[in-house]
């Protein structure tokens, strides 16, 4: 079998990595830099620190690898291997499935500057899957909570004018803070 | 935070308490909201149960949002702090009597707007021999018209438009020490007199439910009782009640019939896509307050025409899924909902909650001690489908919620039915043994894990 094709992405901080090109192509800003032939001496990411660019990887070396394993395996089971070869694959499938979910759930498990920049990485990269999952990490960090607690969870600091403070109150009578 | 990206959590946050929240937090954070509610209208909404404080007199209460799958807090009107809340009404209206002293007023009060619309005290149904006791003069007053009954108390209400809307007229369902309940009407004129009027014909017993439809042989407040009969009330004349049989189909034939006499049945009226639903929902009694749920059947109704008799009557058709839709249970304030996608909530679901019995309770003179425990998910859908063996909640939200899914199954056995729950299809077959027996799996069911309390004020449905 062929190695895998490689490519080398270097960080704002001009750390490089090798990566596969499937890994890599989970980017599409990087994918059309490919396609555009950019890839001589490496591709620049002017835009991603090299702490957070590690991580990113992480991401889309374990989503490209689970995403070979499945297609690899629906080209066995269509190839016509006996049903119970197929049938194992099949399970193989599943786990890798919950074996991904449980990876992502640990995965944004980072105190939030982390996951800012990856939101940032994610957005730029524009890597869509990475993108949601940060998304709605940031949601269950925001959800079911009062103003002032998401203000303690972020950081966040309270810049509204007392008039302003007076109107959302007012907007928000029901809204218990 | 880049206002887009922002905007991107938004999308993760579909509940407007969180939203609410979101906007409140800074300048930055309340213009993503805004930039936001420009370019698209908010998400559908998926009812909220609201629990009300066990605090005497507390106005925040904890609401649990099906389609955030968190908790909030919100705060009630300051006038329903406290009371009952027996209706609820789209639009965030709620409604309260005030059953015990200090407990709040009878009154509908709209969370969002605090618009309030004062309603008769129910205390005037409870004078004992009195026909018509002195008139209360409130203002946008009402008269009141009392039957000779004691210790009536309010258990539902429903509206046939906003309270606020010109012309709307309440209905209650009422329950007394009779174990019967009574039904009564209240009229909202804006003008004239503050009171509840009473139908004409002989007082009703057992009605179970009530909800306002228009598309019936008459239009206005369908009430059903404990043998599925219905009685309509028009809006423009609440003291006559139209009476109608009413048969479901095939019930000749209907292995139900054999039910044991432990498992009892409560009725539901629903409207949906301009049908009336009728659900009954089967659970056993095991004394005491404590119920346990086993099924819904949903039937909706075809009216049709007796040629021989020249009279018409409702005609129920059950039916095996709910196409899109999941309901929501509660006496006089059951609402279907059209399900927005990929909200996480299956179609064919029928949320219930706790309110089979409170009659009883009702009468307890602890009305902050109703229990609350037999309360939450059926889903009509078989366990073999995939949806239900995988994780449909989406993790860390309601899943911790929601106890584990029981099979409910039907078992057919020398002509007698009984309705069981199992953990798991193995308890079945080890239950089956190797008797010859009919098996039909129904569908699931969930409870609420006590949430937040096992025993509070009752809990029900607010639609936004």
């Amino acid at each position: 079998m062929a190695s895998p094709a490689m490519v080398t992405l270097i960080s704002s901080d001009d750390a490089r990595f090798e990566v596969t090109e499937a890994a890599a192509t989970m980017s599409q800003t990087i994918r059309h830099m490919i396609e555009d032939g950019c890839t001589d001496g490496g591709i620049p990411l002017p835009n991603v620190p090299a702490r957070t660019l590690a991580k990113v990887l992480e991401y889309c070396n374990k989503h490209a690898a689970a995403t070979a394993a499945e297609s690899s395996a629906a080209g066995g089971a269509a190839a016509g291997s006996d049903s119970g070869s197929s049938s194992s694959a099949d399970s193989a499938g599943k786990d890798d499935g919950v074996d991904l979910a449980s990876f992502d759930k640990a995965f944004v498990e980072v105190d939030t500057d982390t996951l800012y920049d990856l939101l940032l990485a994610a957005n730029y990269l524009d890597v869509k899957t990475l993108l949601d999952l940060c998304c709605q990490k940031v949601a269950d960090m925001i959800r079911g909570k009062t103003p002032e607690q998401i203000r303690q969870t972020f950081g966040i600091k309270n810049d509204f004018s007392p008039e302003e403070e007076e109107k959302i109150r007012k907007e928000n009578q029901w809204a218990f803070e | 935070m880049a206002l887009d990206l922002l905007v991107l959590v938004l999308f993760h946050l579909p509940c407007i308490a969180d939203r609410a929240s979101f906007a409140s937090v800074c300048r930055h954070w309340r213009s993503a909201v805004a930039h936001l509610s420009s370019k698209e209208a908010p998400p559908a909404q998926i009812p909220w149960l609201v629990f009300p404080s066990p605090a005497i007199g507390s106005a925040v209460t904890t609401v649990f949002c099906l389609l955030s799958g968190a908790t909030h807090r919100i705060r009630l009107p300051a006038d329903l702090a406290g009371a009952h809340l027996c209706g609820s009404h789209p639009g965030g209206w709620l409604a309260a009597a005030a059953h015990v002293p200090g407990g709040g007023n009878s009154m509908a009060a709209n969370l969002f707007s605090r618009e309030k619309v004062p309603l008769p005290s129910e205390q005037q149904l409870s004078r004992p021999g009195s026909l018509c006791p002195p008139a209360i003069h409130l203002e946008g007053a009402m008269q009141m018209l009392c039957q000779m009954e004691e210790d009536v108390l309010i258990r539902a209400i429903t509206f046939s438009a906003a309270p606020s809307a010109a012309g709307c007229v309440a209905a209650a369902i009422t329950c007394g020490r009779r174990p019967g309940i009574a039904s009564y009407c209240l009229e909202i004129d804006g003008h004239g007199t503050h009171r509840w009027t009473v139908p004409k014909s002989v007082v009703v017993y057992g009605i179970e439910d009530v909800v306002y439809f228009e598309g019936g042989v008459v239009p206005g407040f369908h009430f059903i009782n404990n043998r599925e009969d219905i009685s309509v009330a028009r809006t423009s004349n609440i003291r006559t009640l139209h009476w109608f049989w009413s048969k479901v189909q095939g019930e000749e034939d209907d292995v139900f019939s054999t039910l044991p006499d432990s498992v009892y049945i409560s009725r539901y009226l629903v409207v949906s896509r301009g049908r009336l639903l009728m659900v009954r929902r089967y659970f056993t009694w095991s004394g005491s307050d404590v119920r346990q749920t086993l099924l819904f059947r949903v039937f909706e109704c075809q009216i049709k025409l007796l040629h021989h008799h020249g009279f018409e009557i409702y005609s129920w058709v059950e039916l095996e899924g709910l196409d899109g839709r999941a309901l929501f249970l509660g006496r006089g304030c059951s609402r279907a909902c059209e399900l927005p996608q990929n909200n996480g909530i299956k179609e064919g679901s029928i949320y219930f909650i706790d309110d089979v019995g409170c009659n009883e309770s009702l009468k307890m003179q602890d009305s902050s001690r109703f229990n609350c425990m037999d309360m939450g998910v059926y889903s009509m859908q078989e366990p073999e489908s995939p949806s239900l063996t995988a994780a449909t909640w989406r993790p860390d939200s309601c899943s911790s919620l929601f106890g584990a899914h029981e099979i409910v199954a039907c078992i057919k056995h020398q002509g007698e039915l009984e309705i069981k729950l199992f953990e798991n299809l193995k308890e079945l077959v080890a239950y089956v043994e190797d008797r010859t027996v009919e098996v039909e799996i129904k569908g699931t069911i969930q409870r609420f894990m006590s949430e937040p309390s096992s025993k509070g004020p009752p809990a029900i449905w607010f639609f936004h």
